[in-house]
């Protein structure tokens, strides 16, 4: 198709995301950048990892997100004693007929908030993460597809780590994003502040549909995606993995493993999504770097002894944009 | 008389069996004249009927001002009737003397029997001389010392071989193969400023007419290339590693940035449609984009700015 064809079209039909913003601002007071992920989630088809300590409006953006596209919304608060079948669903025994009825768990959502995630054991992440992953979840003997969207922003308190199961590296990348909330700025607070005394009650109008996000997804096929760019996004993730072949070499003590081919897919489709709420129709640097940290920092581990210098993830990623050659 | 020796004899021949002995021990060493320091081999041979258990005798570590080296055995044969037990004795002495070594003494039972018999071998002498000094003889040398002169001799040989040869060689050298003396090239440097080489660069693209050659995308990727790496070299921006937003607003906060800031943004946005865009630009864009690159470069100029000079090695002949 032909580029300004192609651009045109993307504008016309990435719209709604302005209405879906502005809807969810609504409600949401900042967190511009948390909304835009979570909408990049949705985009890309990948799951979102939040961490924030509590109180910064994880849940109710969800809920307004979930509110503002007319789909069901469920958040799940994980504990130590929770079970798999809490989470995916069981099998009830019905006296009357003398037949096993299926109860569905409250994953059969479009969005689900695990809250707190690390708190349950691994046997309830893994049975989400399964359901994240295969987008389908099996009771007793029958198997159920997942309606779609499906989007899973799972939170980890980054303040507690007592009596937690952190989630393995293999599981952690599953989710396509992890994103860090930080605190508002005063402005902000101040309009969060005087909205919630207010007393008056905010209505989010449902803006989009599911089917409309579905259209969207398929449409971010179509977002252009240059060979420079390609090669930009495999520089990044080449760059974690060998430092020294990008001139790097201060980083090769400081990097346990770099990032997964995961993370090449996934920084290719959020700098599409990123393209896409921007509304152009073609990517470019910005956007891969603009998504960059989110989806790199669960995926690069450091050395202990980048722990010891208080070096993280984050700092390492960062010397890599500033050192790998932008297209 | 000759009846009772007769008769003696008769017995003895018959009963000599029945009388036997039962063990016998002997020593012995294999001379009986030893240098000092010699190594003495001292042996006890114990021989015994079948029905003989020995107990085996005890070796000191020395044996009358006789030093023990080593023992090896005991070494056991047996034949249908008797069984001998070998003991080898490595003795030494570090003084001279006419030695004797005591009778060594075995217990041993016969069987069925539970006392304990004692037996005692022969003593042994040996003499132990010492070392015949002609006191009338001269004091020399037990080897001659080593002569070096012959050694010498062939190093001087070689390293005067290798002198001619190597005369020799330069001669030839000099006679057959070398040429004429080659110009000497000399690496001349001259020194650009950051912008005379962005220019330099920039016309070097023009005259490559890539975009006339169909290449725009090439030609849109180098000329920008060109722009950002005079702004590191100017300004100290770190523009090849910054996005066309990050380099703009980096820009924008340099005072002689601030001058080019709308038009390297049209500039930047221009060519970031074509490179990433796959945006076909009409053939104006494309000289309006060398025009507004040297028009970059020349209003940021810093002129009398010496330290940001690059180095060009260029040859040129003397």
């Amino acid at each position: 198709m032909d580029i300004v064809a192609l651009n045109e079209k993307i504008k016309n039909e990435s719209a709604f995301i302005d209405l879906l913003m502005s809807e969810i601002g609504k409600v949401i007071v900042g967190q511009k950048v948390m909304v835009e992920r979570l909408v990049i989630g949705l985009l890309g088809n990948g799951h979102v990892l939040l961490e924030g300590v509590p109180g910064l409006a994880k849940t109710l953006a969800i809920k307004t997100l979930a509110q503002a596209m007319k789909a069901k919304f469920q958040r799940i608060q994980f504990t130590p004693d929770l079970l798999p079948a809490d989470l995916i669903g069981t099998q009830i025994y019905n006296q009357k007929d003398g037949n096993f009825l299926i109860r569905k768990g409250p994953i059969f959502s479009n969005f689900i908030l695990a809250d707190e995630i690390n708190r349950a054991p691994a046997k309830v992440q893994s049975a989400l993460l399964e359901a994240m992953q295969e987008r389908q979840v099996t009771i007793g003997e029958s198997t159920f597809k997942l309606e779609e969207p499906f989007l899973v922003l799972a939170t980890q308190n980054p303040i507690e780590q007592e009596g937690t199961y952190p989630l393995p590296e293999a599981q952690i990348d599953r989710f396509m994003l992890k994103i860090v909330i930080t605190y508002p700025e005063r402005a902000e607070e101040l309009a969060i502040m005087r909205q919630n005394i207010s007393m008056i009650e905010t209505k989010v109008n449902p803006v989009i549909s599911p089917e409309e996000i579905l259209k969207a997804r398929h449409l971010l096929t179509e977002v252009y995606i240059d060979e420079k760019i390609e090669k930009y996004i495999l520089d990044i993730v080449f760059a974690t993995r060998n430092p020294k072949q990008f001139g790097l070499n201060n980083l090769a003590e400081l990097i346990s493993y770099g990032a997964s081919p995961r993370a090449t897919i996934n920084l290719a489709l959020g700098a599409k999504a990123m393209a896409f709420i921007k509304r152009r129709g073609y990517v470019i640097p910005e956007d891969v770097r603009a998504i960059c940290l989110d989806v790199l920092r669960h995926r690069v581990a450091v050395t202990y002894e980048a722990e010891a210098e208080e070096i993280t993830s984050e700092n390492v990623i960062q010397e890599i944009l500033n050192k790998v050659v932008v297209p | 008389m000759v009846k009772k020796l007769f008769l003696l004899l008769v017995l003895q021949f018959f009963l000599s069996p029945a009388f036997a002995q039962e063990i016998t021990v002997t020593a012995s060493t294999d001379t009986s004249d030893y240098m000092i320091g010699d190594q003495i081999q001292y042996s006890l041979i114990i021989t015994m009927n079948k029905n003989v258990y020995i107990i085996n005798p005890f070796f000191r570590d020395s044996l009358k001002n006789i030093d023990v080296l080593g023992i090896n055995g005991p070494t056991l044969e047996e034949t249908e009737t008797a069984k001998t037990v070998k003991y080898l004795c490595i003795l030494s002495r570090f003084d001279s003397a006419l030695v004797t070594i005591p009778a060594i003494k075995v217990e041993y039972r016969t069987k069925g029997d539970s006392t304990l018999k004692t037996i005692l071998s022969n003593p042994v002498s040996f003499n132990v001389h010492r070392l015949d000094v002609n006191v009338k003889e001269e004091i020399k040398d037990i080897k001659p010392p080593v002569r070096l002169f012959d050694y010498f001799f062939l190093i001087y040989f070689l390293i005067g071989a290798l002198i001619l040869s190597i005369l020799v060689y330069y001669f030839i050298y000099i006679k057959y193969f070398k040429k004429k003396k080659e110009e000497i090239v000399v690496k001349k440097e001259i020194k650009l400023l950051s912008h005379q080489l962005a220019l330099k660069k920039l016309d070097e693209l023009d005259k490559e007419q890539l975009w006339q050659k169909g290449f725009v995308k090439d030609y849109h990727s180098r000329i920008t290339d060109i722009i950002r790496e005079y702004f590191e070299k100017q300004f100290g921006l770190p523009a090849l590693e910054r996005t066309t937003t990050e380099s703009l607003n980096l820009l924008n906060k340099h005072p002689l940035g601030v001058k080019v800031l709308d038009i390297t943004s049209q500039f930047f946005n221009n060519a970031d449609l074509v490179k990433f865009a796959k945006f076909t630009p009409l053939e104006i864009v494309n000289h309006e984009m060398m025009t507004q690159a040297k028009h970059i470069v020349k209003r940021t100029a810093q002129l009398d700015k010496e330290e940001e000079v690059i180095n060009v090695n260029e040859d040129a002949n003397v």
